[in-house]
């Protein structure tokens, strides 16, 4: 399963309904003071780190890339932190800006890596499958994966929420296609 | 979720594996599938699928990520945007050089409303505003002091844009030597601005995130770059300097207006003329909290972003993110 540590506890009440993303801070954002940013941004890194890795990791499905990736997220966030409100941004803003930022990196990739390993297992299958999706259709199911609703995936996204679960649809269903096409040919 | 379009029934069945179906739906769904043995057979498909997906491992962060992380942002999370804080009495328009009357930081709004269309799309296909200030003071020690000794926030020079004053003929004709960074509170604060002459080799422009090694073990087409590298390579001594423009929005909106779009047009043709750069998308925008702002900020470089890839810019070269709260515009950035 998943190697999930749940948020530091910004907000330990608020959890997902899979009891695996961190705090979201919707209505209680930190507040810090503004001369405690430093602290703040510190403690939305260690709050936030794992869930926006595993969205970048989703997207980009790469170690290294993701770390630069998760980097430039964060950095963002800082520069929000250090501007004129003294709040730091909430989970779902991360949320909006990983998902923007790894898409953009995904696609300078120039196409996903297509692996042809037909005898693979399931397991294996699922991930190469991931990386021969469309990038509209990654970012959708790496925030599903993440036990998120569809109107936390639209508002990440941008999205309708009826273009988010079209989307998820086309998701699984590529999914299922390349399964299927992939056993067919052991 | 309610909608007048008819859906498909295997779309209804990945809802229902969310929860996320109505019970009219799940209604339609069971009748349907009592009656269809093809979508009985694709929702156990569907369902084994979602279930593996449940389950797929998600690699961890290399070791020490956080702690990268953390000492990345301690030396570098000083805000690198012009994100004005201006001083109570005397606010500091985006570029300053001997600002000529008309132009004040309030009236950057209007002034883009008025200079007329085809005038502002001139001035915004060419010009790069050289930025002087390489970091090479760039405190190793999170605990030094700060270049700048009077200022609230140290404006790292890192991440200031090459340009994006709002279109005006003001802000396109100030000399670049005697450009300031853009947030510093008063002209008689000296910014951490190095001579031009400082970075010898473009190539050795110190970055501003030492300990983050990973940072030099990645290729640089795909990572953004410093920007400072791509100003030092722009930096030819014969380059036009080029204003890119401001994009201002109304209110709460995030819909380019037709004025915006016509804008937009001149940075899509900018980007065809320089294919070795990338575009950092910012969106401001004011909001009561930080996330709100962040929010909008981000729809709104994401709105520019569409409109760019629309036009034949690929995506791979659009970086939108959210850059501040102090206005409603969104502006740009070049970065390798």
């Amino acid at each position: 399963m998943h190697s999930r540590e749940p948020g530091c506890g910004l907000n330990p009440d608020n959890v997902d309904p899979r009891n695996t993303s961190p705090a979201d801070n919707h209505g209680s954002p930190i507040g810090p003071a503004r001369d405690d940013r430093q602290g703040a941004l510190e403690e939305l890194v260690r709050a936030n780190y794992d869930h926006v890795w595993r969205i970048v990791w989703r997207i980009v499905r790469d170690e290294t890339h993701a770390e630069q990736v998760v980097q430039e997220v964060f950095l963002a966030a800082a520069r929000a932190l250090a501007g004129a409100t003294p709040e730091a941004p909430s989970t779902p803003s991360l949320r909006q800006i990983a998902t923007s930022r790894a898409l953009s990196f995904a696609s300078a990739r120039r196409g996903p890596r297509r692996e042809n390993r037909p005898e693979a297992p399931d397991a294996v299958l699922l991930q190469s499958s991931f990386e021969t999706l469309e990038r509209p259709l990654r970012a959708p199911i790496s925030l599903k994966l993440e036990g998120l609703p569809y109107a936390e995936i639209a508002r990440a996204l941008d999205l309708p929420p009826e273009t988010v679960r079209a989307r998820l649809f086309r998701a699984r269903d590529a999914i299922c296609r390349y399964v299927r096409r992939k056993k067919s040919l052991v | 979720m309610t909608r007048a379009v008819p859906v498909h029934p295997l779309e209804l069945i990945s809802a229902q594996i969310d929860g996320e179906i109505s019970p009219g739906e799940t209604k339609f769904l069971g009748a349907h599938l009592r009656t269809c043995a093809s979508c009985q057979q694709r929702q156990a498909e569907l369902r084994r699928i979602a279930a593996g997906l449940d389950g797929m491992p998600v690699a961890a962060p290399p070791a020490g990520a956080i702690e990268r992380l953390l000492e990345r942002v301690r030396h570098d999370c000083r805000p690198p945007l012009p994100l004005p804080l201006p001083p109570p009495a005397a606010p500091a328009p985006p570029v300053v050089a001997e600002p000529p009357a008309e132009q004040t930081a309030p009236g950057r709004s209007r002034a883009i409303l008025t200079v007329p269309l085809a005038l502002a799309a001139a001035l915004a296909v060419v010009l790069l505003v050289f930025r002087m200030n390489t970091p090479v003071d760039t405190p190793a020690d999170p605990a030094a002091p700060q270049p700048s000794p009077t200022v609230t926030e140290d404006r790292s020079p890192a991440a200031v844009p090459i340009v994006s004053p709002p279109i005006s003929l003001a802000a396109s004709v100030a000399p670049a030597e005697a450009i300031d960074p853009p947030a510093a509170p008063s002209p008689r604060i000296a910014p951490p601005v190095a001579p031009l002459a400082a970075p010898a080799r473009p190539d050795e422009v110190p970055r501003p995130a030492a300990p983050a090694a990973p940072d030099d073990t990645l290729p640089p087409a795909a990572l953004p770059a410093p920007p400072e590298v791509v100003e030092a390579e722009l930096r030819e001594p014969h380059a036009d300097p080029v204003v890119l423009p401001t994009i201002e929005f109304r209110g709460n909106s995030k819909q380019l207006s037709r004025q915006a779009r016509q804008l937009v047009a001149t940075v899509a043709e900018f980007l065809r003329q320089h294919e070795d750069v990338k575009l950092v998308i910012r969106g401001h925008a004011e909001a009561k909290s930080t996330d709100k702002s962040l929010a909008l900020g981000q729809s709104r470089a994401l709105a520019v972003a569409r409109h760019l890839e629309d036009l034949g810019i690929d995506p791979s070269r659009l970086v939108p993110t959210p850059a501040g709260s102090e206005d409603d515009r969104v502006d740009f950035a070049l970065e390798r």
